[in-house]
């Protein structure tokens, strides 16, 4: 059946677009979170 | 100077609500999925291709709720000046954008099979396309912007403007379409179709406000980070900082 | 308000060499789409109205970069700024500075256009020109609106166009139709329509700018 592969094509676009954005969040989220959890680290460390 | 990274406490600067939708979003859209594909039977005209509708349309509808929360925000951000208003609409603007480039990839595959070209100039598709160039055009001025308090302030001015014409936008080109008439929009959702519809909507809404409140979130704690290094360039040298 | 134009429009007659390029810029966009499209006499036609219209767009943005260049170049603004008045009248004296230049630049380029692309003047050209004064009463509203704000940042000469067109796809529509059906005597009788559209767009946003301007010029 010639529709199928855009059906199929339509659905992962969907889903690769949503779990980007995630993955893109959670990138963000970890760049703010870096130094404090270093500091943490660190303390824990001496 | 070295910035004290946030503390513990100033992680939950937002109220963390949401991010049991992070796993509850994803879930109930596979669900909905599922159901969509199982109850639909292929369509007389469009055949299997009308399940892309599923994903389609409710990107469609949650890009437009997007940009209404861009308007909201952005007025309210006018009315009071306070900042967090502001971030709100970033928030909704990035998100938003991100549905709509969605709508139209999509649009452009189900066209493909259906019209054998890879684009029509629907008015639908085409107030969406344009509705995009306004979004983009939104986070490229707040990305030219250093000023946080005069971005704030121009972004909320070019969001009202960009919400009030979605409507002129969408009508010009239709009456543009019906004057140029050349093939048939996808016709009215069947109702047999309607439920699916309806359940992807919502499920694609939950993800809309989780993806928008934990953006909201980061956008917060950054602000809050700026706010902090500011603070500390105010000081001199030495003085301990107060929380 | 009157002196805030005046004093634009005293800036741009001193500037005259500006103007003269501005205009030969959209002479040279009509030249330059009639390569693009070709020597079919009646494709030209048709296009006609569109290729107008772009290169009122293209060179109009050009006009509106300078309005605010005059200010940002002496620092003039904070003093501006103090002046006795409100801010919206600062905004209206900068629309009607605009206008007039823009519509200058119009006077010219139109006559071209009509000449390169066979086009004849229609029985019904007082509706034609009332298109045309709408259609660039939105177009520069919206152009010294938001070139308040794209003037003042890095990418300016990309900014403007960026955030103006989209915002501009209502005015181009209406204003490309209905000088299309009017230079054919509009048998369908659409342009009423296309009218209406106009100036309900520019009553809605030159209302807006009005409010929303003393938004966006520093406090």
């Amino acid at each position: 059946m010639r529709e199928w592969p855009f059906v199929i094509a339509a659905y992962s676009v969907a889903w690769i677009v949503f779990l980007s954005y995630m993955v893109y969040l959670s990138r963000r989220e970890r760049r703010l979170f870096e130094p404090m959890l270093k500091a943490a680290r660190e303390r824990m460390a001496k | 100077m070295k910035v004290p990274p946030l503390q513990t406490a100033e992680l939950k600067i937002t109220p963390q609500w949401w991010r049991l939708l992070g796993v509850v979003a994803p879930l109930a859209l596979i669900a909905t999925q599922t159901f969509g594909f199982m109850t639909s039977a292929p369509d007389r005209d469009m055949g299997n291709l009308q399940k892309i509708m599923y994903v389609h349309v409710p990107a469609a509808w949650n890009a437009f709720i997007a940009y209404f929360v861009v308007f909201i925000a952005s007025v309210r951000y006018l009315l009071t000046k306070d900042e967090r208003h502001d971030l709100l609409a970033a928030s909704a603007a990035e998100v938003g954008a991100v549905l709509t480039a969605l709508t139209l990839m999509l649009g452009s595959i189900w066209g493909r099979p259906t019209w054998g070209v890879w684009w029509t100039w629907d008015a639908r598709l085409t107030s969406t396309a344009v509705l995009l160039m306004i979004f983009v055009g939104y986070l490229a001025l707040r990305a030219f912007t250093d000023d946080p308090e005069r971005r704030a302030r121009w972004s909320a001015a070019v969001g009202i403007f960009g919400a009030l014409n979605v409507p002129i936008v969408y009508m010009s080109v239709r009456w543009w379409r019906t004057l140029h008439q050349v093939q048939s929009s996808p016709s009215t959702v069947d109702p047999a179709y309607a439920w699916g519809l309806r359940l992807n909507a919502i499920a694609v809404l939950l993800l809309l406000i989780y993806f928008i409140a934990r953006r909201y979130n980061i956008a917060r704690m950054e602000r809050q980070l700026e706010h902090r290094r500011d603070e500390l360039e105010l000081r001199p040298e030495g003085e301990p900082v107060h929380a | 308000m009157s002196a805030v134009a005046a004093k634009d429009l005293t800036a741009e007659r001193r500037a005259k060499a500006n103007i003269v390029a501005v205009t030969s810029l959209g002479a040279l966009t009509l030249l330059v789409f009639g390569f693009a499209i070709g020597p079919d006499v009646a494709t030209l036609r048709t296009a006609a109205a569109g290729i107008l219209w772009l290169s009122v767009l293209f060179s109009g943005v050009l006009v509106f970069h300078r309005s605010y260049q005059i200010e940002l170049d002496g620092g003039a603004l904070e003093t501006l700024l103090l002046y006795p008045g409100e801010r919206w009248e600062i905004f209206a004296g900068k629309l009607l500075a605009n206008l007039c230049v823009v519509l200058l630049v119009e006077a010219i380029v139109i006559p071209v256009a009509l000449v390169l692309y066979h086009v004849s003047v229609p029985d019904t050209w007082p509706a034609l020109l009332a298109v045309i004064m709408l259609g660039t009463l939105g177009f520069v509203t919206l152009g010294t609106f938001y070139s308040a704000m794209a003037s003042r940042t890095r990418s300016r000469e990309v900014l403007l166009p960026l955030l103006l067109f989209p915002m501009l796809v209502p005015v181009l529509l209406a204003a490309t139709e209905g000088s299309s059906a009017l230079l054919v005597g509009d048998p369908m009788g659409d342009a009423g329509a296309w009218l209406r559209l106009l100036i309900v767009f520019d009553v809605i946003f030159l209302l807006a700018a009005l409010f929303v301007f003393e938004h966006i010029i520093e406090a």
